[in-house]
This record gives C-alpha cells, structure tokens and sequence, in this order.
C-alpha cells in the first residue's frame, strides 16, 4: 500500500509537478521561437536556391538543427558533470530505446511531415499534425497508465482547436492527384511525435531527461546525414550551409531548440505525456508573438482568436494542482 | 580485456533503493560516494530530483519518515538493470 503522505511531502510532490508544468510552457515558448528562427534561415542561400527540390531546404535545415542541438545539449551535460552518463547510458536498453524514438520522432516524422505538405497542402498536414497531443494522451493513458481528468481533455481537444485556428490557410485551389497518399503521410509525424513522447517518457523513469534529449538529437542527426542526405541529395548543400550565415542562424536555433526539446522532455517526465504535450503545443501562439516582432507577420483576428483559444485550452490542463499528486495508476 | 562500465546514475540510485530498502537521500548517497563521489554530478540536489522524478513515475515511494523504497512497478523495472557493477 502506498504510505500517505504529509503535508509537507504533498506540498513537496505539488511542487515538483508544478515545475514541470512551467518547463512544458516554456518549451512550447521555446519552440514557438525555434520555429520563426529557423524559418529565417530557410530565407537565406544555400537554402533559397532555385535548383533545390522543395523537400531538400527544410531535411537538410532539420539536419543540421537537430546535430547542433546534440552538441549543445553535450556541452551542459559535460558542464554539469553528467558528459560519462551519456556513453553509460547508452549502453543500456533503455538508452537504446531512446534511439528507436527518436528515428520515430524525428527523420520519419519530418520526412512525413514535408511529403504530406507536398502532397496533400499545409493546410490539412498542419491540422492532422495539431492532433498529436490528444493521440499522445491516449498512448499514455495506455501504456503509462497516466490519469487524465475529463477537464483536462476538454482541455487538451481545446488546445488543438486554438491550434487549428493559428494554422489553418484556406486549402490551395485544386487536389494533388496524390491527396490522399499525403493524408497517409501526414499521419506519420502524428503518430511519430506522440510515440516519441511516450515511449522517452517510459525510458526517463529511469534515465536522465537531460542525457535521453542528448542520445535522441544525436541518433536524429546521424540518421538524418548518413541516411536521409544521401538519398536526398543533401550532403553538399549541407556542407555549403555549415559554412554560410544560414549555418550561423542554425547555430542558435539548435541552442534555442535543445533548449525546448530539454524542456519538453523534463516537463514530460516531472508533470506527465498529456500534460506536456498540451503545453508544448502552445509554440502555435508563442510563434505569433515571437513572429510579430521578428518578422514582418501581421496580427490578423484568426491569430489572435487561436492565441485565446489555445491559452484557455492550456490553462484548463493545469487548473487543479491536487490532480499532481498521483500522475499514474501505479 | 575487461569493460567494467558503471550504471547512469539514476540506475544505480534506484538499484541501490533494492538493496537497501527504508534509505534515505543521506544513506543513498554515501553508499554511492565510492563510485560517483568524484563526478559533478554526485551532489545533493542532483540525487533529490533523481528521487522527486522515480517517485513521480511511480517506482519508489516514501514514507513519513522521508524513507525510499521500491514499489511494485519499480521491482518490474528492475529488469533493466541486468549488467555491470
């Protein structure tokens, strides 16, 4: 039987959640910057080139983020004291089993995420894409047999509504002859992104979640350029880019990326998959606000009627603190 | 030629609750000051938040009298924990 616990334990264990719960918001932050970041240095060369098929840009973009990210995430390990956990680590099964999430959630989701835009438009791939935290509570409410209250999947349904809002442009005129081929592929980082919660979640019950981001970015980008750039062509517009002034901007993304991935995986672990994951998906707002000023987006009623949305959504997620203290059914 | 490679520290933080049910930070951490006193991360703070987040997940309870032990769920996970010193 489970010993009560005192007041000061409880007050303790509440807390502790609740630090999650702020590192799942500024990883949603976070990412909301990461996105706008990047997305300036895809305006740049080599990135802009007329001769690039359109998926190449952003592979090669995410390639050299996510490599970046490892060697940022190496530095504060090596800084913390923690740089032999990540070989100790990896050498473990649950250490392996962060690589198979991270193929899940990163080259297989992106390369599905950018075929299902092509073929199928943004418009439906961002919308398919927004759902990830709902399958993702699911999964957890499976496999990690994670309480979920009815309010905060009313919260969590709202904040991918709000996330809809933000993202959704009218479709393009025409269906690709290919339309359905790209719903299929726009499930692919729907699944992806919310196994990859999951199944890091399961592992960081017993590894690090600074050392599991650390193996997961790594594994992304030795995939990504021993697998993904070959057959896409990519290795000398990667070689072009680590040299040119987009490289530089990709530099600090990855800081500001690993920072929220580092985020989203200890907000994971501290507060639970569903929460997280619904806070995470906030980076649609943040991207607004961080847009706004970084670049020339305009405010429109839709963006700020998904901004509204998208926080009610988040604040009905964290709303009853006493819900922190048993997150699983164990 | 023999690899001895020692456990992540979370491991051996949960290996050692095993082995020594009813511990608390303080014994935890001197038994594992031989293996991991000389490393950065071998401090209080550290080990705190490895405990908040196996207590979080599940795997080890504490009892009023800020005791660890393991639960039910954390002797399943125990199975990870199959190699080395």
């Amino acid at each position: 039987m489970t010993p009560t616990p005192t007041p000061a334990q409880e007050q303790k264990i509440i807390a502790y959640a609740k630090r999650g719960l702020l590192y799942g918001a500024l990883s949603g932050a976070f990412w909301g910057l990461d996105g706008v970041l990047l997305g300036i240095a895809m305006t740049m060369l080599p990135f802009t080139s007329p001769e690039l098929a359109i998926y190449v840009a952003p592979l090669v973009g995410a390639c050299l983020h996510d490599g970046l990210a490892a060697l940022w995430l190496s530095l504060l390990n090596l800084s913390t004291g923690r740089g032999r956990e990540i070989f100790r680590s990896l050498m473990t099964k649950p250490g392996l089993i962060v690589c198979f999430a991270a193929l899940l959630g990163g080259p297989l989701a992106m390369s599905g995420y950018l075929l299902g835009i092509q073929f199928a438009g943004t418009a439906y791939t961002l919308s398919i894409t927004a759902i990830y935290p709902a399958l993702g509570t699911i999964f957890a409410m499976i496999f990690l047999k994670e309480r979920v209250s009815l309010r905060a999947w009313i919260g969590i349904i709202t904040c991918i509504i709000g996330s809809f809002v933000v993202g959704y442009t009218p479709p393009e005129g025409g269906v690709s002859p290919h339309f359905y081929m790209g719903i299929l592929f726009a499930l692919i980082p729907t699944i992806g992104w919310s196994l990859e919660g999951v199944i890091s979640t399961y592992v960081m019950d017993l590894l690090d979640p600074s050392i599991a981001i650390n193996i997961r970015q790594a594994t992304s980008f030795v995939v990504y350029l021993l697998a993904v750039m070959p057959l896409i062509g990519g290795l000398i517009v990667f070689k072009s880019a680590l040299l040119a002034t987009s490289g530089a901007v990709i530099l600090l993304t990855a800081l500001v990326g690993s920072i929220s991935y580092l985020f989203w995986y200890k907000a994971m672990n501290m507060t639970g998959v569903a929460r997280a994951m619904c806070l995470n998906i906030t980076y649609a707002l943040w991207g607004i606000v961080f847009g706004y000023f970084l670049t020339d987006l305009k405010l429109t009623p839709t963006l700020i009627i998904g901004a509204i949305i998208i926080t009610i959504g988040a604040l009905l997620v964290v709303a009853n603190p006493k819900e922190l203290l048993n997150l699983r059914k164990v | 030629m023999t690899f001895n490679m020692k456990l992540p520290f979370k491991f051996a933080i949960i290996r050692n609750i095993a082995e020594n049910p009813a511990s608390n930070i303080n014994t935890i951490m001197e038994k594992l000051k031989d293996d991991y006193g000389s490393e950065g991360q071998f401090n209080l703070k550290m080990v705190s938040m490895h405990l908040d987040s196996l207590r979080t997940s599940g795997l080890i309870q504490e009892d009023t009298n800020y005791c660890y032990s393991l639960t039910a769920t954390g002797h399943l996970r125990l199975k990870y924990i199959t190699h080395q010193k």
